[in-house]
């Protein structure tokens, strides 16, 4: 292997580093018409009327759509619960309630600022616990009248549970009262933001022949141009969905708002060119963001430390609308236990909804919140039986012979190696067994450890391809469906064909948009999966133009292709290489000396499928929910004040099994901004509400994210490998998994150096100091 | 962007500058002096502007003085925050003044800007609060006016509409070698909004004062927290604990920190400061 394992720049590096990247809304065509939605300024309320009659007047305003003036419809992932405007009531602080179409922004602006919402405000559902409260007001009167789309769901009748995923495995009642030693631990994590610096927009336009054309800041250009039809019942070939470079997503860009909305406008003005494009408010507050989480987690454990059983509660603030939730809840239950083997086990997770923004992916599905619950509850546990918590998780560490909470039958392959990476992190972090060192009179230093599991929870069909085409001078275009937001997607695929045909990488040309009208279809690019997926159908398009090639070699040749081997951009014959023909005399065909010629462009397609999954049933919660499953440990060292509560963090470190490193600086920056970003919510992200549900932290001055200075001093990346035999070269995902158990880590450091168990987010000196007591100074 | 025709004039002169929103409040406009743009421009963006006209001051010269002169030291208030800093004629003016926002935004966020912001922040108006020759200048129709900064002060500094502050002027020996304390707490981050910004200077007759910007809705001195913190006989926590309790108004409650947080921030501050400040003098 030449490529692979070895740190290319990624395609798109100079067009981004010198500005010259192109985003969606940075190709606008002259005469595009602007979009504006008007968001409701109550968080749960019946719509008296809307008075759009001033807004009409402003010049240049092309039309105002609201509910009224739409067929019925819902929309929704899984459950279709969710109108493009609101209808007949607001449910959400921030949810559209009508539509402008105006020749330019300012009108639409000024026309938005004419129209008038009445409202008759209803109480508000503002946290899990007003939802659960018996005779709660209800988010959505009429529950049952939904459909599920994408089964499963399970979402009660009369009650603001969205659904409920349960997870029942071995006896755990039984078992858990036999455990000798018993910890319980609860959690509350706020809804967070996505905060990806490019906010969404959609354009659309309806051509003279039917045809729509999107472009989209999305990480599903084939779930917008099947979903667009699916409502608007048009057939999915006439809906063409392009995506240029996207800005960042974390999964926020997974889900289908604006393109609708985009579509709507369009439609209604004779499918002239439309732009819809958040502000970052509008972003914020509007557009989904990430879920809150309250979760109990009960381990039982024998006095040597092996955990023997668990009870465990998720409950989701899923906020209005239930989008992706119910595959969140069931990725939770499949993964529950954390990294570890646990044989008797009773989870359940409810989606709650609330008056609050609604969510969607997040960087992780759900792993993140789930592995703070967890993990909080491991070093608990840890700390009863006094025992070193690396060691803890080293001996109930699953292996391959384990079955996961869903009974998946776990291999060497399909798993990664915990205990190998734990190993590695004592070396990284010069592990102390978590004790707890003094620095001066006020200041100590400690450890937090926490480990991590996640599979891609991706449908049983998700599907990907890759068509690659020769050109005149033996490189190669790759043609992918997957997006590239930021991990170096296209890049990691170029890196597998250029390897597969043994060529240099710069002879590989990767196009950055994605178009649904040309590019064969990837699922969505979402679950770390695309270097799994993509690559296994880019290596199938390899094998395919490596046949053609020597196919059409041989015959000149005239020798079997079985004689032929490649390399150094040639076909040659295996025993006398010098016999030998270059790729660029084969890729429009060969031509003979005389002139007469054979063959046709060199042209490769490739397909990958997932095999072997299946849906979790209702009931037991069992089933096979992703291909592998990638763990790793991460340790995160902060300095603490005992008195003030401040705390730095001076080291937070990541050992990963990933397979193989296909790009290692690519891989380590992924799992840098990975931890950066978990630090940043496990530290001090959070979006607010007030009483009566107004969201507040609709900019960066409000939300706060983590700025450059407040970072770890020192982020530390390393990388075991054991391969996933079926996925390229062995590489197993690593793309979210950063994230994942940083916050835990750091709760666990924390909790430790104030003797206190932390288990609120964000971790502000604030939420320690009250869960010290909330003393006032000097009375300690 | 702004979706509306903003007018926008930068005139050379203090009398342009006045004639000018003289004239164009007789037009039916709503005019506004511009300073660094920085919260103007944030609030067209959201829709929360109530002027259609901007006078930019920052081509008048008396407004962009910057000099010691005769003993006293002046500021003029179209002075970006990070000139005041780099100058650091007043090292106090520059400890408080250079902990507003971030580098790029204080690059742009004028001296007159932060000190008359409709935020509740407005650090760098601390320093001329405290100090007893502080004045400032502003330019009326009838003229230049002086006033004491502190006589014009309740909540915010009071200015007629359509006159606006030129500089500020502070006594040389007043500032000059003083003692002082600056220290803004957060609720986690370097950059965000103060918990509590506190400044305190220890004058030459031993006696400390304080003033306060987070705390409540607006910065602030009292002379009965000064009182607490000058009596010398007690330990900078008894005085610290007692001038929390003696605040002339409640600590505020919001998304940065509860009132309880605030008052054990502000008094955990308050005495390392007291401490550090009475062991370096």
């Amino acid at each position: 292997m030449t490529i692979i394992g070895t740190s290319v720049r990624r395609k798109e590096a100079s067009s981004k580093v010198t500005g010259r990247a192109r985003y969606t809304n940075d190709m606008n065509v002259p005469g595009t018409w602007h979009a504006l939605f008007v968001p409701a300024r109550q968080a749960h309320a019946k719509i008296v009327g809307i008075h759009t009659a001033d807004a009409r007047k402003v010049a240049g305003v092309q039309t105002i759509l609201t509910a009224g003036d739409l067929a019925p419809l819902l929309t929704g992932d899984v459950t279709e619960d969710r109108p493009p405007l609101a209808k007949d009531k607001v449910r959400y602080w921030g949810e559209p309630v009508a539509l402008i179409v105006a020749r330019d922004e300012s009108a639409a602006q000024k026309a938005a600022s004419l129209i008038k919402v009445r409202y008759r405000p209803l109480a508000v559902v503002n946290s899990i616990q007003d939802a659960l409260k018996a005779n709660a007001p209800l988010v959505h009167d009429n529950i049952g009248s939904y459909t599920v789309a994408t089964p499963p769901a399970s979402p009660r009748k009369h009650s603001n549970i969205a659904d409920e995923a349960n997870m029942i495995k071995g006896d755990p009642d039984r078992f858990l009262k036999k455990c000798s030693v018993r910890v319980k631990v609860q959690v509350s994590l706020p809804q967070i933001d996505h905060a990806a610096i490019e906010p969404r927009i959609a354009k659309a336009e309806i051509l003279p022949d039917g045809r729509v054309l999107i472009q989209a800041s999305t990480q599903s250009p084939f779930e917008v141009q099947k979903q667009v039809a699916k409502y608007f019942k048009l057939n999915p070939g006439q809906i063409i969905v392009q995506v240029p470079l996207v800005g960042g997503a974390f999964g926020g860009k997974a889900a289908i708002q604006l393109e609708l909305l985009a579509y709507l406008a369009s439609r209604a003005v004779g499918g002239h060119t439309v732009k819809l494009v958040n502000t970052r408010e509008a972003d914020m507050a509007t557009s989904p963001v990430g879920m809150g989480m309250e979760a109990e987690v009960e381990l039982g454990a024998t006095q040597d430390g092996m955990i023997q059983a668990a009870q465990m509660r998720f409950y989701m603030d899923i906020g209005a609308y239930t989008d992706s939730a119910p595959r969140i809840a069931r990725a939770i239950a499949a993964q529950c236990t954390g990294p570890y083997n646990i044989e008797h086990l009773h989870t359940d997770v409810f989606s709650v909804y609330t008056n609050h923004t609604y969510t969607t992916a997040f960087r992780g599905f759900g792993h993140m919140p789930m592995t703070f619950a967890v993990e909080r509850a491991i070093d608990e546990l840890a700390k009863a039986l006094d025992q070193d918590p690396l060691r803890l998780r080293e001996q109930n560490a699953l292996a391959p012979g384990h079955l996961t909470p869903t009974k998946a039958r776990l291999t060497r392959s399909n798993l990664g190696h915990l205990p190998l990476c734990i190993e590695q992190m004592r070396r990284v972090i010069r592990w102390n067994q978590a004790a707890v060192e003094p620095i001066d009179a006020h200041r100590v230093r400690a450890t937090g450890v926490a480990a991590f599991w996640k599979t891609s929870s991706s449908p049983p069909n998700a599907i990907s391809g890759a068509i690659t085409l020769m050109n005149s001078d033996g490189s190669v275009n790759l043609n992918i469906g997957a997006v590239e937001f930021g991990p170096a997607t296209k890049t990691t695929a170029a890196q597998i064909l250029a390897e597969q045909l043994r060529i240099p990488i710069d002879q590989v040309f990767v196009h950055e948009d994605v178009n649904t009208a040309v590019d064969p279809e990837h699922w969505k690019t979402v679950a770390s999966l695309s270097t799994y997926m993509v690559g296994r159908a880019v290596m199938d398009a390899a094998d395919d133009m490596v046949r053609q090639l020597k196919s059409i070699a041989a015959a000149i040749l005239r020798c079997s292709p079985d004689d032929l081997d490649y390399g150094g951009e040639k076909i040659f014959v295996r025993d006398d290489p010098t016999i030998a023909l270059r790729y660029q005399d084969l890729a429009l065909g060969y031509k003979y000396p005389e002139g007469d010629s054979i063959g046709g462009q060199i042209m490769g397609r490739g397909r990958f499928m997932i095999r072997h999954l299946n849906l979790l049933d209702q009931q037991t919660g069992h089933g096979r929910p992703g291909p592998a499953w990638t763990v790793g440990v991460q340790a995160v060292e902060v300095e603490y004040h005992r008195i003030t509560h401040q705390y730095r963090i001076l080291k937070a470190a990541t050992v990963l099994d990933a397979g193989q490193v296909i790009n290692p600086k690519a891989a380590a920056g992924q799992v840098m901004g990975g931890m950066n970003m978990g630090l940043g919510i496990a530290s001090r992200e959070a979006v607010h509400y007030d009483a009566q549900g107004q969201f507040l932290s609709n900019q960066f001055r409000s939300y706060r994210v983590m700025r450059v200075g407040e970072q770890a001093e020192q982020y530390l990346v390393e990388f075991v490998e054991t391969p996933q035999v079926d996925s390229p070269f062995g590489a197993r995902p690593l793309g979210e998994h950063g994230v994942l158990a940083i916050g835990a880590a750091l709760a666990n450091a924390l909790s430790r150096a104030a003797n206190i168990p932390l288990n609120v987010l964000p971790l502000t000196p604030e939420v320690i100091w009250r869960a010290k007591g909330g003393k006032a100074y000097g009375a300690l | 962007m702004a979706p509306f025709n903003l007018l926008y004039y930068r005139p050379d002169t203090v009398d342009q500058a006045l004639d000018l929103f003289r004239i164009l409040s007789k037009e039916q406009h709503h005019p506004a002096f511009y300073g660094g743009g920085t919260e103007i421009l944030t609030r067209v963006r959201v829709q929360d502007a109530r002027f259609d006209a901007v006078i930019d001051l920052k081509a008048i010269p008396e407004v962009l003085v910057h000099r010691e002169y005769q003993g006293s030291a002046e500021f003029g208030a179209g002075l970006r925050l990070t000139h005041v800093a780099n100058r650091n004629l007043w090292p106090l003016l520059t400890a408080t003044a250079d902990r507003v926002a971030d580098h790029t935004v204080r690059s742009q966020i004028t001296l007159g800007g932060n000190l008359l912001s409709a935020l509740p922040y407005r650090e760098a108006i601390l320093p001329f609060l405290m100090s007893d020759s502080a004045e400032a200048k502003v330019a009326t129709i009838g003229g230049m006016r002086t006033h004491r900064v502190r006589d014009r002060y309740d909540q915010t500094f009071k200015l007629k509409p359509g006159d606006f502050l030129v500089s500020l002027v502070v006594d040389g020996h007043e500032i000059q070698g003083l003692a002082f304390k600056s220290r803004k707490m957060t609720r986690i981050d370097w950059i965000d909004y103060p918990l509590v910004t506190i400044a305190l200077i220890r004058r030459r007759n031993g006696g400390i004062r304080a003033a306060f910007s987070g705390w409540a809705g607006f910065p602030f001195v009292s002379s009965r927290v000064d009182k607490i913190l000058s009596n010398g006989r007690r330990s900078p926590s008894d005085r610290a604990k007692d001038a929390v309790e003696h605040m002339p108004m409640p600590a505020l409650s919001d998304t940065h920190g509860s009132r309880a947080y605030r008052e054990f921030v502000t008094q955990y501050t308050l005495a390392g400061m007291l401490e550090e400040l009475e062991e370096e003098t």
